[in-house]
């Protein structure tokens, strides 16, 4: 389905059949990947313009939960940048998704201190849990590899769970989705409303997921983190 | 002083036949009303029209979806339309994809929320109509081939294709919660672009006839 385009770049344009000419397999792949390679790149670079993402995202209608929560939002994820050299594509997403984590913790939980570090000397003794968001992967395919007319983005995060102290007590992962109708000359900004898209999406599923996640535990063991970053 | 040149009438005449055949090609539009209940507005209710999103495939065009607002603006100003990105803010995020109800017996557990429920109330929502179609192109055929050199250029041949768009509108009272009936606007036609030098096209606008179509129907059903 979806496809890591930073760690997987030639995955993406394999033949799914075999070439109807005596090719070898690696010179159908290469000639798929260059084929696919550049169809992205036109669609992304024929008509000027940037690929512009939302930073401003509505308060969520929630009822916030009874506990005081620590929000670490890392450097990482506050300066994520998503770049595809094969599909000549740069695309900075940590102001964007800080400003929606941001908006969606504070609407949460009745109370919110933003911390600096996950350091005892930023802890404080009276938080009920801290949390730290983490966007371990951001993904695309365009119209032409999803046979429809939509760009689709996924977005994969993992929001860790800490005790008041700091302890690691678990994470929980989901994947954000989005898509947007391609028309004529409209690649950037199609890519663009799908991602903005994905973004709502990951604030619909922490609006109505996370809620259980917490109240009822249902975090995954930190053991079973290890390696999946 | 005499002057050859020509007379610009009879050159503004066939420029606007041109222009008006271009406009236009022949389109077919049907519609269709399966109510089950009459809609019924005073005239502090406000109406939402949103597009439906969890189709993989077929998503109804945002251009649609603005067409739709317009034409029904313009066939009933009284009407309080509210329109999807404001709808969306303000119930957010129960109405993105993901949680969208699908069903409208799904609203009953949304407006068990007092938060939703008061926002509501605060907009005075009556009826969500949900949007979902799309407009396609089909059986495409023909050749056309163009030519350009320094004495001039130009086309020889013909294209034609096929134009379909086919949308329905889901009619929910948020109040009852239930589903009042669907409309549906069904437009076809054919475009064709003959060539003999010059391509004149003559496209069939069906997303456009749908659309009227479908608003005017609207319109009319929600007035009473």
């Amino acid at each position: 389905m979806y496809h890591d385009h930073r760690d997987k770049p030639v995955t993406r344009f394999q033949l799914s059949q075999p070439p109807a000419h005596p090719v070898s397999r690696s010179s159908a792949r290469t000639s798929a990947s260059l084929i696919g390679a550049l169809w992205t790149v036109l669609l992304l670079t024929g008509c000027g313009g940037n690929i512009v993402v939302s930073n401003d995202y509505p308060l969520p209608v929630i009822d916030p939960l009874p506990y005081h929560a620590g929000i670490y939002l890392s450097p990482e994820f506050r300066n994520y940048v998503y770049e595809n050299d094969e599909a000549k594509l740069k695309l900075s997403l940590g102001g964007q998704q800080t400003a929606l984590f941001e908006q969606i913790f504070s609407a949460m939980f009745e109370q919110v201190t933003t911390l600096n570090s996950l350091s005892e000397a930023d802890l404080d003794p009276e938080l009920d849990l801290v949390i730290e968001p983490a966007l371990s992967e951001y993904a695309f395919l365009a119209p032409t590899e999803t046979a429809t007319r939509f760009y689709a983005v996924s977005l994969k995060y993992q929001i860790r769970l800490y005790s008041g102290s700091g302890k690691l007590v678990g994470y929980w992962p989901f994947v954000a989705y989005g898509k947007d109708r391609k028309s004529f000359g409209s690649g950037k900004r199609a890519l663009g409303d799908a991602t903005t898209s994905a973004m709502r999406d990951a604030a619909a599923a922490m609006s109505s997921q996370f809620h259980d996640v917490v109240i009822k535990e249902q975090w995954r063991s930190p053991e079973d983190l290890n390696g999946e970053i | 002083m005499r002057s050859d040149r020509l007379n610009p009438r009879p050159l503004r005449t066939l420029l606007a036949i041109a222009v008006s055949l271009s406009l236009s090609a022949c389109v077919t539009s049907r519609v269709e009303e399966f109510m089950t209940e009459q809609p019924s507005l005073n005239g502090l209710d406000s109406i939402v029209i949103l597009t439906n999103r969890q189709d993989a495939v077929v998503e109804a065009e945002k251009s649609f979806s603005d067409c739709l607002f317009d034409e029904m603006m313009d066939n009933n100003s009284a009407l309080n339309i509210i329109s999807e990105p404001e709808f969306k803010n303000a119930m957010f995020p129960w109405f993105e994809s993901r949680l969208a109800p699908t069903r409208a017996d799904g609203l009953n557990q949304l407006m068990a929320r007092e938060a939703i429920a008061q926002r509501v109330e605060e907009l005075n929502i009556k009826y969500l109509i949900w949007i979902h179609g799309e407009s396609e192109i089909l059986n495409k055929q023909g050749a056309m081939s163009c030519t350009l050199s320094p004495a001039g250029g130009g086309c020889v041949g013909i294209l034609s294709w096929d134009n379909n768009s086919d949308y329905e509108a889901t009619i929910w009272d948020i109040r009852q919660r239930r589903s009042l009936g669907v409309i549906s606007s069904e437009a076809t036609g054919t475009s064709v672009v003959p060539a003999i030098g010059v391509p004149i096209p003559l496209i069939a606008r069906t997303k456009s006839a749908s659309c009227k179509s479908l608003a005017k129907q609207l319109s009319n059903s929600l007035s009473g």
